[in-house]
């Protein structure tokens, strides 16, 4: 068991039910109060609010009650974008540990089998080196985060870039062990891949994807090895290739929140000639689309509609995001309500 | 069709729920008390909705708690037995807000933030607890008799009611106010005979669940000067504060230890407390001295819609202190000492969002009503009870206006909920603490905590109340027992 009870009850119990995980609560006021918890706003009941889990996961730790399926549902509702985590005003914590803990133990009884549906983690099938001799790579990772067509673009755009590379495949990154709470798994596969990467020789690993980006740089301890973002490598080389579009930025929760990601996609955005708008939920106040294959599709679409209603709340044309996975899903959003926005990819504009 | 089907063909399948996951979130809250199990919690979005659920519980005779945002936290309305939830948060509409008549009329779920940000394009506010943006307006001004930034100005927060809608425990609709006759006019208060408005003031939902209420607004004002007084000892500030308060020197009047502060410092040193919720008890004494702080201190304000108006009040009241030769506290490089004048404009601050964390994740907000000349003989034996308990000193004083009449007197109890023995330490000082401001003359503010010592205090108050009680819910479902008012043939 890699869960320490005392410190984790310690940590919890510092949760003041103070409700602020439910929304945006900083000021400026006129861009705050807005719900901000996709599951929290889909469910309605405490229960599947930050707050609410808290004391689940400390009535599971104190042996008060156990796993049923209507907890397992609220564990496993939760879409760990660390929207709560932000609006937390209490220094030191962090609301959803409650739920990774809570996960942990699920996958330690045999049970998050029955609820989290593991993606598809297929490695994608992609021909796009640069150099061979590289000690650069690009991690292409798995079916579970993007496409060959997208991984494809990201490629493309870093060799006009002059970025000398060579793709590093057949490998996932463990995101989904690690949002499923299977951390044994997930050791393994970074066990794993920490070895290829040595054996490859590699120094300097390129991120494509938000998630797989946030799991590299943090869950995995790469000594010698430097984590960067496709975009990073992109930043002063884009020409211009609109004029007069407005357009708004989704920040991806693992990309912004997790790690503070939010100038560099919008100085590319502005880079290639959009005319840049904010959403009144915008970096650190943004909206989780529940752009995940392993979540629970009706919140993602609770979601990702909100954000559709803030961008074309800010007067967007054009709605960009970082990421396969989000730029689906509120493709789908716009499409069901019916919505005008264009919802693009940043990797496929480059 | 079971109970449960019957609550589902009222609000819909999502909206009512007896799974583990929702019943085991609402049976908590940061008091030293376990909630009981209730049957379920349900989430009504409408007036008609509540009434058939009303309706369908007298029936069954099923007990309702009625809880305005969440959950039960502070331990005013907590599940019981086989009763049914019912969290209002769904509820959460500004049905109108009218800037010539200077009223609002609201559903119990909106919160704080969700009004602040309503009212501002009318740079209008309401009253508002120093509370956290999620929280309920109505909660405060109804259900908790509730303080806010203008208890010095114009005195508790019911101050702003001008009347409500809410369903009995019969299932039957009740207005109070002018709006009993014209729903869409809600002007005044009052109507015919009696203030039935201050039927639901305090009760807690035992009267009946309010669905909608008309609230007074104010302007917020934009011009405001703001000083901190500092004083060796509470029985000094008792003379010169009343007199203050009672000349209207000045709209805000507050007196605390300095635990907000020590709370607000970023460089708080969380290691001190050894684990335990408590600060060491010389701590906080430690870290005022090093700011050559006064043992006690008072933030009083002074605001006007004209610069004119707060010069002038401002030389009367600077005139008073220097006169006394009162010493003042040069605060003005803590930011936390500025919060305070961002939440009298009714604004929100994120560091006054700071003030909330707790450590230990039990929180009992302790509140008695005193008049300004008892502080001395009140106030110092509950700090010696508290470091008896071995809990921080956290006092607020708060002048209830508009002329001094009275004051809040508020501890701030954080303890470590799962230590046993802070726990029982926790609940003891309660005890203690709620027999000695009544013996004393208090009135206990939120009555939860100890209907049976206000009970043998006051027991024609009670038998009276108990009456009232079966008017208007004969089968005793509406929050059974929370006020001590089940009637004598139920018990």
């Amino acid at each position: 068991m890699t869960i320490e009870k005392e410190k984790v009850l310690k940590d919890l119990g510092l949760c003041a039910r103070c409700r602020q995980c439910r929304m945006v609560c900083e000021v400026p006021i006129a861009t705050t109060m807005l719900p901000i918890c996709p599951s929290g706003e889909f469910y309605k009941f405490d229960t599947y609010f930050a707050s609410g889990r808290v004391t689940l996961a400390k009535k599971i730790l104190l042996g008060k009650i156990d796993f049923d399926e209507s907890i397992l549902r609220a564990v496993y509702s939760c879409a760990l974008c660390g929207s709560c985590k932000q609006q937390c005003p209490i220094l030191n914590f962090d609301p959803m540990e409650a739920t990774t803990v809570m996960r942990e133990l699920a996958v330690e009884k045999g049970l998050a089998d029955s609820i989290y549906p593991m993606p598809d983690t297929t490695p994608i099938e992609c021909d796009c080196a640069a150099c061979a001799d590289s000690d650069t790579a690009l991690f292409v990772g798995s079916q579970a985060q993007s496409d060959a067509e997208t991984v494809k673009a990201i490629a493309t755009a870093l060799k006009k870039a002059s970025v000398c590379f060579k793709p590093f495949a057949g490998a996932d990154a463990g995101e989904y062990l690690l949002r499923k709470g299977d951390i044994k798994a997930f050791s393994a596969i970074k066990e794993s891949n920490t070895a290829a990467f040595k054996d490859a020789g590699i120094k300097k690993l390129i991120a494509h994807d938000p998630m797989t980006y946030k799991v590299l740089k943090q869950d995995y301890v790469l000594d010698g090895i430097e984590v960067v973002f496709y975009l990073e490598l992109l930043a002063g080389k884009v020409e211009a290739k609109v004029s007069g579009v407005k357009a708004t930025y989704h920040d991806p929760s693992y990309l912004g929140r997790y790690l503070g990601v939010y100038d560099l996609p919008r100085a590319i955005i502005t880079a290639l000639g959009y005319e840049l708008v904010e959403m009144v939920r915008t970096k650190e106040n943004a909206m989780s689309s529940g752009a995940f294959p392993d979540y629970i599709p009706a919140v993602a679409d609770l979601a990702s509609k909100t954000i559709i209603g803030d961008a074309e709340q800010a007067g967007a044309q054009v709605l960009i995001t970082v990421g396969r996975n989000a730029a689906v899903q509120l493709q789908k959003a716009a499409q069901q309500l019916g919505s005008a926005i264009v919802v693009k990819d940043l990797a496929t504009l480059l | 069709m079971d109970f449960a089907e019957r609550f589902i063909s009222i609000v819909g399948k999502k909206h009512f729920s007896t799974e583990l996951a929702v019943i085991e979130a609402y049976r908590d809250t940061l008091f030293p008390v376990d909630p009981e199990e209730p049957f379920g919690v349900i989430m009504p979005e409408t007036t008609e909705q509540v009434v058939d659920i009303v309706k369908l519980c007298n029936e069954i005779e099923m007990p309702i708690v009625p809880i305005a945002v969440g959950a039960p936290i502070n331990g005013m309305n907590l599940p019981v037995k086989n009763g049914l939830v019912m969290d209002m948060s769904r509820m959460n509409k500004i049905h109108d807000i009218d800037p010539d008549t200077m009223v609002a009329v609201i559903e119990p779920g909106v919160t704080i933030g969700q009004m602040i940000k309503a009212l501002e394009p009318y740079n209008l506010m309401t009253s508002y607890p120093n509370s956290s943006p999620p929280v309920s307006v109505l909660a405060n001004i109804i259900f908790l008799k509730g303080s806010g930034q203008h208890i010095t100005k114009y005195g508790t927060a019911d101050y702003y009611l001008q009347g409500v809608e809410a369903v009995l425990g019969t299932g039957e609709i009740m207005k109070t106010g002018s709006g009993a006759l014209d729903s869409s006019d809600w002007h005044f208060r009052y109507c015919l005979g009696p203030d039935l408005s201050g039927l639901f003031i305090g009760s807690l939902g035992t009267m009946g669940i309010v669905t909608k209420a008309a609230v007074k607004l104010a302007p917020i004002c934009p011009y405001t000067w703001s000083v901190a007084l500092g004083f060796d000892k509470i029985g000094d500030a008792v003379k010169p504060i009343n007199y203050i308060g009672k000349m209207k020197m000045a709209d805000y009047i507050n007196g605390q230890y300095w635990y907000t502060g020590v709370s607000a410092d970023t460089d708080y040193p969380w290691e001190v407390t050894g684990g335990k919720a408590a600060l060491p008890l010389d701590y906080m004494d430690k870290w005022r001295e090093s700011k050559g702080l006064t043992p006690v201190w008072f933030h009083l304000a002074i605001e006007g819609i004209d610069e004119r108006e707060v010069a002038v009040r401002r030389q009367m009241l600077e005139e008073y202190i220097d006169g006394l030769g009162i010493k003042r506290l040069d605060m003005s490089n803590d930011s936390w000492y500025h919060v305070r004048d961002t939440q009298i404009q009714g604004t929100i601050s994120s560091v006054a969002a700071r003030f909330c964390r707790h450590r230990g994740g039990g929180w009992s907000s302790l509140v008695f009503i005193a008049p300004v000349k008892k502080w001395g003989e009140i106030l110092d034996p509950v700090i010696e009870m508290g470091r008896k308990y071995g809990f921080d000193p956290t006092y607020l004083l708060k002048v209830f206006g508009p002329y001094a009449h009275t004051s809040q007197c508020r501890f701030v109890l954080s303890y470590n909920k799962s230590d046993p023995d802070e726990r029982a330490r926790a609940k003891k000082f309660t005890q203690e603490f709620t027999q000695h401001a009544v013996a004393n003359g208090g009135v206990i503010h939120r009555q939860t905590l100890q209907p049976g010592v206000v009970m043998a205090h006051q027991p024609e108050y009670y038998a009276l109340l108990k009456q009232l009680k079966k008017i208007v819910d004969p089968k005793c479902i509406l929050n059974r027992g929370v006020l001590g008012l089940v009637p004598e043939d139920q018990e």
